[in-house]
């Protein structure tokens, strides 16, 4: 195999992205889906309750408490969280100077080289826990250091893109996942 | 003269690992967290409580006090017990983990700029990109943003060394 090499300067919406996706797997909205449905099944049951007293919220305060409480935890970890974690991977990447620089990207066989004016990153594949591929950018995280690697597939050529992509799914097999981007917000570039 | 004010070599342990993992932790979970959580818990405490000495008319009452009294201990300890403990057992298993890919790291503070390297990795952060340095029990961070940080453990320096550390920023 060829090497790949080329250059990339990351965006904020882009590294938004992949912290939001890092976040929903190995940060704080992991687990939302499951947490959101606990909640809305003991939404639905208070709901039920209420039905079968005509909802009379005045006999019940309690169960209409305990609803209204419910239904903000449902739209917390479904809407609200995620939100949060874009927000936060843009001030992250607002907060660093060295996010936002160019860097060349060298793809091996056995390894990746990242390298900018101030870093120098060498990581195995067997290093990676997550190889995520969206329609804007390929997130690499794992390590012990388990930082989030974002690249942007706005620098690569079409065939660089397929390439890159083939050699992900083929080289992190287990690890590779495949997510559609909503395409939404793309004001903050 | 770019002068180095620090050099040193180390290798983290496992007890290293979990040391920077609870740190971070005290460091990024919001205080006010912390308090809503114990408050939270000693009222579920003192309402099951009151009601477990007050109202028992049949066993369905005991056990739904009951339940609320072990809900509130799990809450108020939740930070301080439950979360530690989840947190300490993750890190030695991420440690253990990648424990192959550990090698012997390299730290430099300079005039201008701090360095940090291992085998397979290579920073050199001009002083100004630092986002902050915070110095906890067992473990100094530097911080290049609000997120990522480079660790070290305090066991390998001097009193001397950390106090450079300590007006480095």
């Amino acid at each position: 195999m060829t090497d790949i090499c080329f250059k990339n300067k990351l965006k904020i919406r882009e590294y938004a992205e992949g912290y939001q996706i890092y976040d929903v797997l190995h940060g704080n909205s992991k687990g939302r889906v499951w947490k959101s449905s606990l909640f809305f099944f003991m939404a639905m049951a208070m709901l039920f309750i209420l039905m079968m007293n005509s909802f009379n919220i005045s006999a019940f305060p309690v169960t209409t408490l305990v609803l209204l409480i419910c239904m903000y935890m449902c739209s917390y970890y479904i809407y609200i969280l995620p939100k949060k974690a874009k927000l936060r991977g843009e001030h992250i990447y607002k907060t660093s100077r060295i996010l936002s620089k160019e860097y060349s990207f060298t793809v091996k066989k056995e390894c990746f080289i990242i390298k900018n004016d101030y870093e120098y990153i060498k990581k195995y594949y067997s290093e990676l826990t997550d190889c995520i591929e969206t329609d804007d950018i390929f997130l690499l995280a794992g390590g012990i250091e388990n930082r989030i690697i974002v690249i942007s597939k706005r620098c690569l050529s079409q065939d660089e893109k397929i390439h890159l992509s083939d050699f992900l799914k083929r080289e992190t097999v287990k690890k590779y996942r495949r997510t559609k981007t909503r395409k939404k917000g793309k004001k903050n570039e | 003269m770019n002068k180095i004010l620090i050099s040193e070599s180390f290798l983290i342990t496992q007890e290293d690992f979990v040391n920077m993992q609870l740190e971070k932790r005290s460091l990024t979970v919001p205080k006010e967290n912390k308090i809503i959580f114990r408050i939270s818990g000693i009222i579920a405490i003192a309402c099951g409580t009151a009601a477990f000495i007050n109202i028992r008319d049949n066993i369905y009452q005991v056990i739904c006090w009951f339940i609320l009294i072990v809900i509130g201990c799990y809450v108020h300890s939740y930070y301080d017990v439950i979360d530690k403990a989840i947190l300490a057992k993750n890190a030695v298993d991420f440690y253990k983990y990648n424990q192959k890919d550990i090698s012997s790291k390299n730290i430099e503070f300079s005039e201008e700029e701090f360095k940090i390297s291992d085998e397979s990795h290579c920073m050199n952060i001009p002083k100004k990109y630092i986002y902050k340095i915070c110095e906890e029990k067992n473990t100094v961070f530097v911080f290049t943003d609000i997120e990522n940080f480079y660790y070290i453990p305090k066991r390998i320096l001097s009193g001397q060394q950390l106090e450079i550390i300590r007006n480095y920023k």
